[in-house]
């Protein structure tokens, strides 16, 4: 363990030796591709925490490694070496059983392109994260009535996917991730296929759900906008955690321009290599 | 290198054509094997050209319902052709981005479709010669013989019609497939995988009304099908039911899955759990966009069902009592005058001697002839060939036939009062204006004695009805009333209470009807009026000589040709070229039936509609089994990201092959269940109106039906199951 508190961006982490009130541990990850002649790795030992109630943001450039964070966290890919821990459970250890159990009962997922069935109606695509749980019937319309109240799509409940706005789908998606009232959603840079003004609305969405909710959320983005909306941005690079900025009592508009200094010193430098 | 190329798509997409390959492996082999059906006749020990007749015949009409097949087959072909070309636009957009030009590409699928072609063809055909080898020992169990000759059998001319057959289908789907890559746009080819599938949703309201109608519109169907009891096919009532059962089938389905959500979706605490939502949503955007093909697919299942039960139920009708029908060696028949005396321009056609002067007129020299040996049948025939008569025939009774013209059927049953009478009128209007047929008690005894029956006894001013035909049982019943009186020559005879029931001549059927038994007083006395029997049949028995019924038919056409010159004048009219049987304007004899050829006609017979069902009934099953798989493989190719997605969010790998099942297997189950009540009306309607009255049940023919249908549709069903499944577990792993 002392070895991993090595990783000087986590030592000064308060709250991790607190276990309890910690979602999300990384340690020492690393995802290693191809074959023994020619090995990339797409994580190569990152480690980090996720307090409960926290909006972390991940950033990096196209090929950083934080896609493969995101699969290893929810479960869809397998890290090659190290530790994942979700509320106190080593998910790495998992059988695949147990993994879908556990994605179904612990995560929920927010994706760029939507990813909602689009056979089903609103209501049905929210209540299917709490029908595969087994919640009793009667239970789901209220709790699905009550999540699609309070992130705005009510009125949206009995259409179609294709009969909504991308923002729309998109809350609706966001509701299905909250609905089961997970230790942990994971957004994959939820914003990317939405125009700006509902990529806002769905950010203070995101917003309203941490802080209202107290919903933990872990969200991959490109987009500085995107993640200014967080409380703490981890910034990766070469399968490295490469800065961390936190947010503390700033109002969003600094937050922003810090988040933009360290984008743009990362690209900077990606400059100077090419 | 196009070739190549072409080997390793197929391999690479062999899942996607597996169902497809088999489809027209099964597709060949039945073609061959059924065509081949003449050819197995030289395992058999066939005595008679009777028994080879029935093997060609039975050829001839594989032949004739083999163009409907190879259509049927054609369009089944080009259909999932299609689907497959479908799944792979993107790919040959990647060869045209490439720089690949159309041609080439066209070239690319043209060897593909060859290659797969040619290779079910040769394994299609050799499993047809396997099948056709099995085949023969059901044939041999049809005709109740075994297996003489038990050799290779191989049918060229079944080979070439089913290359012949299958190249033009090819050629057709190559042509198909060039066209469809040449037409293309780029872009489209490109962008098919991304296009989004419509997801077809309907009004609530309006598919429960339309669904509301279209039960309306069946249960009238059902009403006026059974109503018109399908006895004819003419009958306005039948075909209101045929328009009706389309009409309401087709709003059915489609209104159907629009109907079951609203229904369903109210009933919360059955639809909210687990996968059932997603799974009901499936199946009802695959019904809703696939409603057409569905009512198709129900059709020709209603339509192979309703078929195979039935051939196979008229199967038993033909064959069952064949042995019952047939308790003489062979009946001679004379028919006396061909056309009724008043059409034959004779005065006074009502007067008992009409007949006799019809004939006199009609064919003077059967008249000479007959009158010359009082209208005895054995002692014309027994002088033609007497040593021939005498080597083959053991015993022989005549039976002659007698009317009195103004002694009508209808004019009898008035009797018995109005309802009988409208019965009889119900039953056959033709009867009730029909004299009634008259035959001496004597006659009969003599016959009963022959093939060993207890004489009849009558009593005096009495007379008795025979019938043994079962649709005439009920008016025989109405008859055999000793309060109706017939009034022959100014003796009045009462009806006996007493049924006789007992086959008179040979026939396909058990076919005597309402035939009148009087004392031969009351005949002699019609006879001395100046009339002669309206038909005679003399019933014969072959002597116990060595030689086999087939060599003693030949006798007896021998003794017939040798009464009855084959070159004479009045053989040559009317009568069938090779049927030297029918002499219709010649006496003694004018047809001839033996017991062995009628046994032999109704196993052919029976050869012929069971094959004829079961080909029918195979290829219409495949069919609609194989378009059902490929449009589900189809649809579970096309909601792998909903299956992916399901995965993501927890659904464990359990969950998803459960829903895939139910998806898989309502799809199957709903054409077929609809099919089945269809069919179960219109079976159990024939069964009421036809099979009851001829005295047969169709309970085997059901159960062989639904054996059939378990076997193939199923089967179909498991194969469309596991390859989804692997399909999709394989979409999820390789994440």
């Amino acid at each position: 363990m002392t070895e991993i508190y090595a990783t000087p961006q986590n030592a000064v982490h308060v709250g991790t030796s607190n276990a309890p009130a910690t979602a999300l541990s990384v340690r020492q990850a690393k995802k290693a591709y191809g074959t023994r002649d020619s090995i990339t790795h797409a994580l190569d030992g990152v480690s980090f925490d996720i307090a409960k109630g926290e909006f972390v943001g991940i950033m990096g450039p196209s090929g950083s490694g934080k896609t493969t964070l995101l699969n290893c966290v929810s479960t869809i890919d397998k890290v090659t070496s190290g530790q994942i821990v979700v509320d106190g459970k080593d998910i790495t250890t998992l059988s695949k059983r147990a993994l879908a159990k556990f994605r179904r009962d612990e995560l929920g997922f927010i994706f760029q392109d939507f990813n909602l069935l689009d056979t089903l109606n609103g209501m049905e695509n929210i209540a299917l994260a709490l029908t595969i749980k087994h919640v009793a019937p009667a239970e789901i319309a209220t709790r699905v009535q009550n999540i699609a109240a309070a992130l705005g799509v009510a009125d949206v409940l009995k259409r179609y996917p294709n009969q909504m706005s991308g923002g729309q789908k998109q809350r609706v998606a966001a509701a299905r991730a909250i609905v089961g009232d997970p230790k942990l959603i994971l957004a994959d840079e939820p914003t990317g296929a939405l125009d700006s003004r509902s990529a806002a609305v769905l950010l203070e969405t995101l917003e309203m759900m941490n802080q209202k909710m107290g919903a933990t959320i872990m969200m991959v983005t490109h987009d500085s906008y995107a993640a200014s909306f967080t409380n703490r941005v981890l910034f990766i690079k070469d399968g490295r955690l490469f800065n961390e900025i936190r947010r503390g009592t700033m109002p969003r508009e600094e937050f922003f321009a810090r988040i933009m200094e360290v984008v743009s010193f990362l690209g900077g430098e990606v400059g100077h290599v090419a | 290198m196009l070739l190549k190329l072409a080997w390793r798509n197929i391999r690479h997409s062999v899942r996607d054509y597996a169902i497809y390959f088999l489809t027209l492996l099964f597709g060949v082999a039945v073609f061959y094997a059924f065509n081949s059906i003449g050819s197995q006749e030289v395992m058999f020990d066939l005595e008679a050209a009777a028994d080879a007749r029935q093997f060609e015949t039975t050829q001839q009409f594989m032949q004739m319902f083999s163009g409907l097949i190879a259509c049927v087959l054609g369009f089944l072909i080009l259909y999932s052709n299609g689907f497959l070309i479908r799944r792979r636009k993107r790919e040959f957009g990647t060869y045209m981005l490439l720089g690949m030009p159309a041609s080439r590409v066209s070239a690319i699928m043209l060897i593909e479709t060859l290659l797969i072609g040619l290779a079910s063809l040769v394994l299609g055909l050799a499993a047809g010669i396997l099948l056709s080898h099995l085949m023969s020992f059901l044939t041999a169990s049809l005709f109740g013989t075994t297996i003489m000759n038990y050799q290779f059998v191989f049918s060229a001319e079944a080979l070439t019609l089913t290359i012949t057959c299958f190249a033009v289908i090819f050629v057709i789907v190559a042509l198909f497939n060039t066209l469809m890559v040449n037409r293309q746009k780029l872009i489209d080819l490109l962008h098919a995988n991304a296009k989004n599938q419509k997801v077809a949703v309907r009004n609530p309201w309006v598919c429960l009304v339309a669904f509301v109608a279209s039960i309306a519109i069946l249960a009238y169907s059902y009403e006026q099908l059974i109503e018109s009891g399908m006895v004819m096919m003419d009958d306005p009532r039948f075909h209101r039911a045929t328009i009706g059962m389309l009409v309401g089938t087709f709003i059915l389905f489609w209104s159907l899955a629009g109907f079951v959500i609203a229904l369903i979706t109210r009933a919360r605490g059955i639809y909210l759990r687990g996968l059932v939502p997603f799974a009901v949503r499936q199946i009802a955007s695959r019904v809703n966009t696939a409603f057409v093909s569905l009512w198709a697919i129900c059709v020709m299942l209603f339509f192979s069902i309703t078929t195979f039960s039935v051939g196979m139920g008229l199967v038993s009708v033909f064959t069952d009592g064949i042995e019952e029908a047939n308790p003489y060696s062979a009946s001679l028949i004379s028919w006396m005058y061909m056309d009724e005396p008043e059409d034959a321009g004779v005065d006074d056609p009502s007067a008992l001697d009409a007949g006799a002067r019809a004939m006199q007129v009609e064919h003077p020299e059967a008249y000479a002839n007959g009158m010359s040996h009082e209208w005895d049948m054995s002692s014309a025939l027994r002088e033609a060939a007497p040593d021939l008569w005498e080597q083959t025939i053991s015993a022989s009774t005549q039976l002659s036939f007698y009317e009195i013209p103004s002694l009508t059927y209808g004019g009898v049953i008035e009797q018995a009062g109005s309802e009988a009478a409208e019965r009889m009128k119900e039953f056959s209007s033709f009867l009730t204006a029909s004299p009634l047929t008259l035959l001496s008690l004597e006659d009969l005894n003599a016959t009963r004695t022959m093939i060993g029956l207890e004489p009849i006894q009558l009593e005096s001013g009495r007379c008795a009805i025979v019938n043994n035909m079962e649709m005439a049982d009920g008016i025989a019943k109405d008859m055999a009333n000793p309060s109706i009186t017939l009034d022959i020559m100014g003796t009045p005879l009462a009806f006996s209470d007493e049924i006789i029931d007992m086959q008179l001549e040979d026939s396909s059927l058990k076919t005597t009807a309402l035939v009148v038994i009087v004392p031969e007083s009351a005949i002699g006395e019609v006879r001395a009026a100046g009339a002669i029997p309206e038909r005679c049949v003399l019933d014969v028995m072959y002597a116990d000589n060595g030689k086999t019924e087939a060599q003693n038919d030949q006798t007896l056409k021998t003794i017939l040709e040798a009464a009855q010159p084959i070159d004479a004048d009045a053989r040559q009219q009317d009568a069938p070229a090779d049927a030297p049987q029918y002499a219709f304007l010649m006496w003694p004899v004018s047809q001839a039936i033996t017991a062995y050829e009628m046994v032999a006609q109704a196993s052919g017979l029976k050869m012929l509609i069971t094959y004829l069902a079961l080909y029918i009934g195979f290829v219409f099953l495949i069919s609609t089994a194989a378009v059902l798989a490929v449009q589900q493989l189809s649809n579970t190719a096309d909601s792998l990201p909903r299956y992916q997605m399901l995965s993501r969010i927890g659904c464990s790998q359990r969950m998803i092959d459960r829903s895939l099942l139910v998806q898989v297997l309502v799809y199957f189950l709903l054409p077929l269940g609809v099919a089945l009540c269809h069919a179960s009306c219109a079976i159990s309607v024939l069964s009421k109106e036809l099979f009851d009255a001829l005295g047969t049940s169709v309970i085997g023919p059901i159960g062989m039906a639904a054996a059939l249908v378990g076997i193939i549709y199923g089967g179909y069903f498991l194969v469309t199951y596991l390859t989804s499944r692997s399909v999709v577990n394989g979409s999820l792993h390789a994440r």
